[in-house]
């Protein structure tokens, strides 16, 4: 009766070497596309945060293996098989074809396969974050990009300008031109960067994820706060850089502009961190026992 | 050996498999045929009772670039030409085209619909239409109109582009084609033809879509056939 002794639920990796394989042969479909990606994506400042992301991934992945050595069911493994097939349809189309999206794409209906055809539904509850997190690293088709982009310029334009108008400050705005005092700012495409936006949004989900608070309330509240955060602290970013060039001149703003992208991350994350505790007190407030 | 393990094994083989299935269908095989002239070359300066003058207006780019050149959208062509051509009547009449040698779904000719737009216009109009243009070796030529605005300045535009031997008028169909013909080994080259025109008001741009389709066909009434087969025919 040994078995009864050891712990039902705790995650042994005893038999995760016997996965190996499918690491090789996922590493022979998908390390030519990040090869790809790194030398076609990652170079821009802009989307920086690929190789980041892809750790995680395989970090997540390594920490969940033991339940991909947990069996399925036949429904689950027919299921899985399906989906697998389907992921590798879409990268032998994407990966040929040079479609990006698909290539890095499929990379969610192969792995959700595996883990469905390995360990069940519960090796699948356990994947839908990694999955998720492998939509940060699709590059964000170029034409959706304008889409987004534009329209988040503007209003990132049109928030400072009507911020710092009503705060005194001689300023105006033609399109996504602010004018202030005798300067003339130019909001370009990478300083409302929406992509740092989207980095920072899955920041904020990677942290939710990884905190693990008990309380769902609070975890669909930080959830409901990447994407304001993320827009705020972007906002300010725009704002610092235009007073800089009102008090200190062009060049002063020019040099703030280089540092600008991680003063926006660590506003972001303060800002996130500040409202977890101040959430988490909230709640354990609510919760506490009354003393008898 | 268990279930697990004969799953593994297969499911390896099965990835290593595609791996391999992507890289045998990759085309390899350009499409030739495509003149190497330059387009400077190719297209005259005169065209009837065009005459091409100094450019006046700054033209809309044919790349999206952003100002400050740190866009991802940034294009390189293999070849492109901007001009401006005027009447005996003192019309301006723009023409941008941009040709590459390859399309692939990363790098495909860029709509003028994604250039105007980076560069700070407003679309007020956008609608396919089918353009019959006198002298073009396509008696139907599938393509755009847009009304566009930025500021002060309203222009209209018309544009086809040409992928192989299909005229695509919107992305998704540009999209299907070079996936389509890529998975059967095919390669083609693309090419953008826009002509555009700046109106007073919005009401002008009946009259002025009718001049530009008399700009292009006297356009392609003065080029050599392998000029027009190289921007509008579909026998590739």
């Amino acid at each position: 009766m040994s078995a009864v002794l050891r712990p039902p639920d705790r995650p042994s990796g005893d038999n995760a070497w016997t996965l190996l394989p499918l690491a090789i042969g996922l590493a022979a479909m998908y390390l030519p596309s990040q090869l790809d990606l790194a030398r076609k994506f990652w170079t821009r400042d802009d989307e920086a945060h690929g190789p980041i992301i892809l750790a995680i991934i395989v970090w997540l992945l390594w920490r969940e293996r033991a339940r991909f050595v947990r069996g399925a069911t036949r429904g689950e493994q027919i299921v899985g098989w399906a989906l697998f097939v389907f992921g590798l349809a879409c990268y032998i189309v994407g990966r040929s074809q040079e479609f990006f999206q698909f290539d890095i794409g499929s990379l969610i209906p192969v792995m959700l396969g595996l883990g469905l055809a390995l360990g069940g539904r519960a090796a699948l509850r356990r994947l839908w974050f990694p999955a998720f997190f492998i939509l940060f690293l699709i590059p964000v088709p170029p034409s959706l990009v304008d889409q987004i982009l534009v329209p988040l310029k503007v209003t990132v334009s049109q928030v400072v300008t009507d911020g710092l108008y009503w705060l005194g400050y001689p300023i105006s705005r033609s399109g996504v031109v602010l004018i202030i005092g005798q300067y003339q700012l130019l909001i370009a495409n990478a300083c409302s960067g929406l992509r740092s936006m989207l980095a920072l949004s899955g920041i904020g989900v990677l942290y939710v994820y990884v905190a693990g608070h008990p309380s769902r309330l609070l975890n669909i509240a930080l959830l409901c706060a990447a994407i304001p955060i993320a827009f705020l602290a972007n906002v300010i970013r725009v704002a610092a850089l235009v007073l800089i060039t009102y008090y200190f001149g062009d060049e002063a703003g020019a040099s703030f502009h280089d540092i600008a992208g991680y003063v926006e991350i660590v506003l972001a994350f303060g800002a996130f961190f500040a409202l977890d505790a101040l959430l988490s007190r909230l709640i354990a407030g609510k919760h506490q026992p009354t003393p008898a | 050996m268990n279930a697990r393990h004969s799953f593994v094994i297969v499911a390896t083989l099965a990835m290593l498999g595609a791996a391999g299935a992507a890289i045998a269908l990759a085309p390899h095989r350009v499409f030739e045929g495509a003149p190497a002239d330059r387009l400077e070359a190719l297209i005259p300066i005169s065209l009837g009772v065009w005459q091409m003058v100094p450019t006046t207006t700054q033209q809309v780019s044919l790349f999206a670039v952003d100002e400050d050149g740190g866009n991802p959208m940034q294009k390189v062509y293999d070849d492109s030409l901007l001009r401006t051509y005027r009447d005996g009547a003192g019309h301006l009449m723009m023409i941008a085209i941009a040709y590459d040698h390859v399309q692939r779904e990363e790098d495909r000719v860029h709509r003028p619909e994604i250039c105007y737009v980076a560069q700070g216009f407003h679309i007020m109009a956008d609608t396919p239409v089918t353009l019959r243009i006198k002298g073009a070796p396509a008696p139907e030529i599938e393509g755009r109109r847009m009304l566009t605005q930025n500021g002060s300045r309203l222009e209209a535009v018309s544009y086809w582009i040409r992928i192989g031997s299909s005229f695509t008028q919107n992305p998704w169909r540009s999209r299907f084609y070079v996936i389509a013909e890529g998975m059967a080994g095919r390669l083609h080259d693309g090419v953008l033809v826009r002509v555009s025109e700046l109106v007073a008001q919005p009401g002008d741009v009946a009259t002025s879509y009718a001049r530009q389709d008399e700009f292009l066909g006297a356009l392609m009434s003065n080029l050599s056939p392998a000029a027009t087969r190289l921007l509008a025919s579909t026998a590739h």
